[in-house]
């Protein structure tokens, strides 16, 4: 009996083997993803969680503290200056951007316009343009004495402004040099949004007599939604993490990577500061985790307030 | 301190030849390797700092014709980052590595201590030189540079408006000293400048109070920035940046490029922040005022109190993951003592730490000090030091000092709800008491 059922499996083996391996195989073939993210995504996440919880400076050994780096943070003047900063920043970037991004996107997609793939590439170029460049190119527009900028506005009777360590002018600078990197970015994201829209229905809409900005309003703008309210949330997403700007334009030296009165300082340059200048691992860890709880809180508000149906 | 029988050996080894070679170490020549040993020896340091063992590997590998030294080159900030990955990872760290000394606190679990050493270089080097690279106890290496603190002066300025450096004794004699040269130069010349988060000056203070930890006690175990001395030192700090004629707020700090114009335009009178590598950004940069300059104690917070201030060297350490701890320490002797210490100064121009060539850089008068025997001077302030040590949380109360100090001195707060604020701050940060 053993010998007939073993001949039997013998016998089924392969067509097992091959169902076998259809069920199997969609999963091994997206295991590598799965496979990374555990390795350098997932684990490292939750063993920030857990460092998080504890007092872990430099190489000592570290000692749980609890939730202590949590109930520090709530009265910490840093952290309290760099997240109002960061929403500073987030509302002085995003919203213009946005709105920038869309217009530029809405000119360049227009079929009438020539020489489009030029244009379009120069308004990329900064995106990809060398974060040191873009640090050397602001530092020098914007210097207080040999700046193109200052050089401007003292030809119309304006004295010149330290914008780079002035702690009225740091936040408005940094805004200026997002907007310059990053419009480029949202752009391409909101031509091909522009680029789904079918042209039947401007067509219809011209037969019926619409003029090209009830166009806009009226088509573009509603079923581009679901591309703004993307193009929103990775910008919170993005302003909430920023880093290399603050850190190229304000970051003079180690101790002080907020420059004056740390009118610089932002969220991602306090867990940089705090983690890998300090070496307060637990501190820094803990900054973290109340960062991404503020940004998921945001993103949950704008998927709530924009995700309506298109009628 | 638990030690497996090869460190043992390496350390016992090292000590035993190093009591034998002692009198040799100034040449350059000290002991704790084999002339048969072989292998890769690693070292990382940063330009500034790493000039005089760079200069004395060859020397070295001569000696050693079987092991290869390979130096790798990091920027300041890469090199205290990479360090402490490779620590922590336990693979990967250098055999010599040179770190900035405020941040030594750091990294010592995961280095070697060098206790069988101490005798040997403690009296070879200024003081307070050992006790910067040595935590509670253990000693873990040798400094590249003296950084005692001093003020320096513009001696023909002080002269052309009536002030004499003798006579300033305290930080109040400097605040009434400024407002004579307002009033006296009709608002052209500023005695001297302050940054409002600049703590370089807080640093001082609190050395000339006793507090060689600046922000801990030396044992790096509490915080003392709430002491009464401290906020003592911090309620003088404020008069000196309310008086008169005081230029505020310098962009760039003490050391920065708009300190330096305006020192060289003859705005500033006085560096009041002048650590022991400073002078060489004036002689650089303003070679034109050649004779002018002095050297001078920095006032003290009370009449007859210290008058002496201490920055951070540089230090050499051996990671813990070294197998050639030995051989590591002697490269480390070779570059900073003798022959490899003399080409760092040639190089670098930093004050020396090893002292025999310290003592014969006294007697030299400096042209650029109208004559002075400026390393004379230096040697007085260093050897008035206390011990200095920086804790672990250094570079974060450096920067939670310098935030309160700014409400203190544009008076927002009072010296004591400031600095007891910033005590409080730092305690719950790091969990100390």
């Amino acid at each position: 009996m053993a010998l007939v059922a073993r001949a039997g499996s013998i016998t089924r083996s392969p067509r097992g083997a091959a169902r076998w391996w259809a069920k199997v195989a969609p999963y091994v073939f997206i295991s590598p993803f799965y496979l990374l993210f555990l390795a350098f995504g997932l684990l490292p996440i939750l063993f920030s969680l857990g460092v998080s919880l504890f007092n872990w400076q430099g190489v000592a050994q570290a000692q749980f503290t609890g939730l202590s780096n949590y109930g520090v943070l709530l009265t910490d003047p840093d952290f309290l200056t760099a997240l109002g900063n960061t929403v500073i920043v987030w509302l002085g970037s995003t919203v213009p951007m946005v709105f920038l991004a869309l217009a530029f996107a809405a000119v360049l997609n227009a079929q009438r316009l020539r020489l489009r793939g030029f244009f379009r590439t120069v308004y990329f170029l900064p995106v990809v343009t060398s974060l040191v460049v873009t640090g050397l190119i602001f530092s020098v527009l914007f210097d207080p004495s040999i700046g193109l900028v200052n050089d401007a506005l003292h030809a119309v009777g304006i004295a010149p402004i330290n914008f780079l360590s002035d702690p009225n002018w740091m936040k408005p600078t940094l805004i200026m040099a997002l907007l310059w990197r990053w419009t480029g970015n949202d752009m391409v994201i909101m031509l091909a949004g522009l680029q789904s829209i079918p042209g039947d229905i401007y067509e219809a809409a011209t037969v019926d007599g619409a003029t090209g900005r009830q166009a806009f309003w009226r088509i573009t703008v509603p079923l581009m939604r679901p591309i703004i309210l993307f193009d929103f949330i990775i910008s919170t997403i993005g302003a909430f993490n920023l880093f290399e700007e603050p850190y190229v334009l304000f970051g003079g030296s180690a101790g002080n990577i907020g420059g004056t009165q740390n009118a610089g300082l932002v969220t991602g340059t306090l867990i940089y500061q705090n983690s890998f200048v300090f070496f307060n691992f637990g501190y820094g860890a803990a900054i973290a985790w109340v960062v991404a709880f503020i940004i998921f809180v945001l993103s949950m508000l704008q998927l709530k307030l924009g995700n309506k149906p298109v009628d | 301190m638990r030690i497996n029988r090869r460190e043992f050996l390496q350390l016992t080894g090292a000590a035993a030849a190093g009591v034998a070679l002692g009198p040799l170490a100034g040449c350059g020549s000290s002991g704790g390797g084999s002339s048969s040993a072989s292998g890769t020896l690693t070292v990382w340091g940063f330009t500034g700092a790493i000039e005089g063992v760079q200069n004395q590997i060859k020397a070295f590998e001569k000696k050693y014709p079987k092991v290869n030294v390979k130096l790798r080159l990091f920027s300041y900030d890469d090199i205290h980052a990479n360090l402490l990955s490779a620590i922590l990872s336990g693979t990967g760290a250098p055999d010599l590595a040179s770190i900035d000394d405020s941040r030594l606190a750091s990294y010592v679990e995961g280095l070697a201590p060098m206790n069988a050493h101490l005798s040997q270089y403690q009296s070879q080097f200024v003081p307070p030189t050992i006790s910067l690279s040595s935590y509670r106890g253990n000693f873990y290496g040798l400094v590249t540079d003296s950084e005692p603190m001093g003020m320096l002066y513009r001696k023909d300025l002080w002269d052309q408006y009536g002030l004499n450096a003798d006579t300033i004794e305290t930080w109040d004699d400097l605040a009434a000293a400024s407002a004579k040269m307002q009033s006296a130069s009709g608002g052209k010349v500023h005695l001297y400048a302050l940054n409002d988060n600049d703590t370089a000056a807080y640093e001082i203070l609190a050395v000339e109070q006793g507090f060689g930890g600046f922000y801990f006690d030396t044992q790096d175990r509490k915080v003392i920035v709430d002491q009464p001395a401290i906020i003592d030192a911090v309620t003088a700090l404020k008069r000196l940046w309310d008086a008169p004629g005081v230029l505020q707020n310098p962009s760039g700090g003490y050391s920065g490029n708009a300190m330096t114009a305006l020192l060289k335009k003859g705005t500033i009178a006085t560096c009041i922040v002048s650590p022991g590598w400073y002078p060489q950004t004036l002689v650089q940069n303003m070679p034109e005022q050649a004779g002018k300059w002095r050297l001078t104690r920095v006032p003290a917070v009370t009449r007859g109190g210290r008058r002496a201030g201490y920055q951070y060297p540089t230090v050499f350490v051996v990671p813990n993951q070294s197998n050639m701890k030995s051989l590591a320490w002697e490269l480390e002797v070779m570059g900073l003592t003798g022959v490899g210490a003399r080409h760092l100064y040639a190089v670098d121009h930093v004050l020396p730490a090893w002292a025999p060539f310290f003592d014969e850089l006294k007697a030299k008068p400096d042209p650029f000090f109208g004559g002075q025997k400026v390393v004379e001077v230096w040697n007085a302030i260093a050897h008035d030091c206390p011990p200095i040590a920086f804790g672990k949380g250094f570079l974060q109360a450096q920067s939670i000092v310098s935030t309160h100090l700014t409400d203190i001195l544009t008076g927002k707060v009072t010296p004591a709800v400031g600095m007891k604020t910033a005590a409080s701050e730092l305690r719950s940060k790091l969990h100390l008491s």
